[in-house]
């Protein structure tokens, strides 16, 4: 493999697990915002 | 959004566009380096990014064993929540590093790997160890006694970080010595060691999005776990309450 792919190969892979972690952690945070919402509501919707 | 994560999506998006500059800036605009010493030199420009990632992954490290401290002195959630930020980190940033630098090892040296180079072994057990505790947390039931295991391993982990740090200067085999600091064995060209700042640069931004995001994170989990505790609490005592109102 010559010089430049190698540094596309290895830009392409660290670049690639930052962006997939970044992905994965706002994802993350939407789920378990929307996990506590739907828990709220139904304990509200439990004392109405 | 939070102001929280409001906070960590910016430092996130900043950091990551000015990481993607630096690749720009590395793969297009850095000077080309002399052949030899180097045997493949369009492959240095990997270290652009591979620095920035090795020092990141140290940083991780740093965090993960505070976190492990904090959570065995004072048995304090948030040191739990830092020791989990630290070992996700270190393993993506190790991750990084470790399948970048064998890349750039089989354009450089022909070997993707040398067992014998301490450096390159120490880094390659830290991100192992990264590895074990993100894996120990999620497969483990999340008690005090898979904390404190798990701290013990960190804590004992973050000895290689130094090791893996100065295992250039003490013993150098294959892997280059520091870059930065220019000495008699190595210096850089302005422009070389001004993209490499400022991809370290970028990354610290990039990093401490992560963190802010990824504690975040570990904080709705552990309200989430306290919310569902207090529902299953009170499932469980309206029964008791109603069997006692018949009763009377």
């Amino acid at each position: 493999m010559s010089g430049i792919l190698s540094a596309y190969l290895a830009y392409s892979i660290m670049l690639g697990l930052l962006g997939y972690h970044s992905r994965t952690l706002l994802g993350d945070i939407a789920n378990l915002r929307a996990d506590l919402a739907s828990l709220a509501d139904s304990d509200q919707s439990d004392e109405d | 959004m939070s102001t929280r994560q409001e906070a960590g999506f910016n430092l996130l998006a900043i950091g990551l566009a000015s990481v993607s500059i630096t690749a720009l800036l590395g793969l297009f605009y850095a000077p080309s380096v002399s052949s030899p010493p180097f045997e493949a030199p369009e492959a240095y420009r990997i270290l652009f990014l591979h620095v920035p990632f090795a020092w990141s992954s140290f940083l991780a490290f740093t965090l993960l064993f505070i976190g492990a401290v904090k959570w065995y002195a004072k048995r304090d959630e948030n040191g739990w929540i830092w020791f989990q930020t630290g070992s996700d980190l270190g393993l993506v940033f190790g991750l990084g590093v470790i399948t970048s630098g064998p890349i750039w090892g089989s354009a450089e040296w022909g070997t993707p790997w040398d067992w014998g180079d301490l450096r390159l072994n120490t880094f390659a057990l830290l991100t192992a160890v990264a590895l074990f505790l993100v894996l120990s947390r999620r497969s483990q039931a999340d008690s005090q006694e898979t904390r404190d295991t798990l701290s013990a391993v960190g804590l004992f982990g973050f000895a290689l970080v130094p090791i893996t740090a100065l295992a250039t200067t003490w013993y150098q085999e294959r892997h280059p010595g520091v870059l930065i600091i220019d000495s008699e064995d190595s210096g850089l060209d302005p422009e070389i060691k001004m993209i490499l700042l400022f991809g370290f640069l970028s990354m610290c931004v990039v990093f401490a999005g992560l963190v802010r995001l990824s504690n975040l994170r570990y904080r709705l989990a552990a309200e989430l776990v306290g919310v569902k505790r207090g529902l299953d609490e009170n499932s469980v005592a309206a029964p008791v309450e109603h069997d006692s109102e018949v009763g009377s």
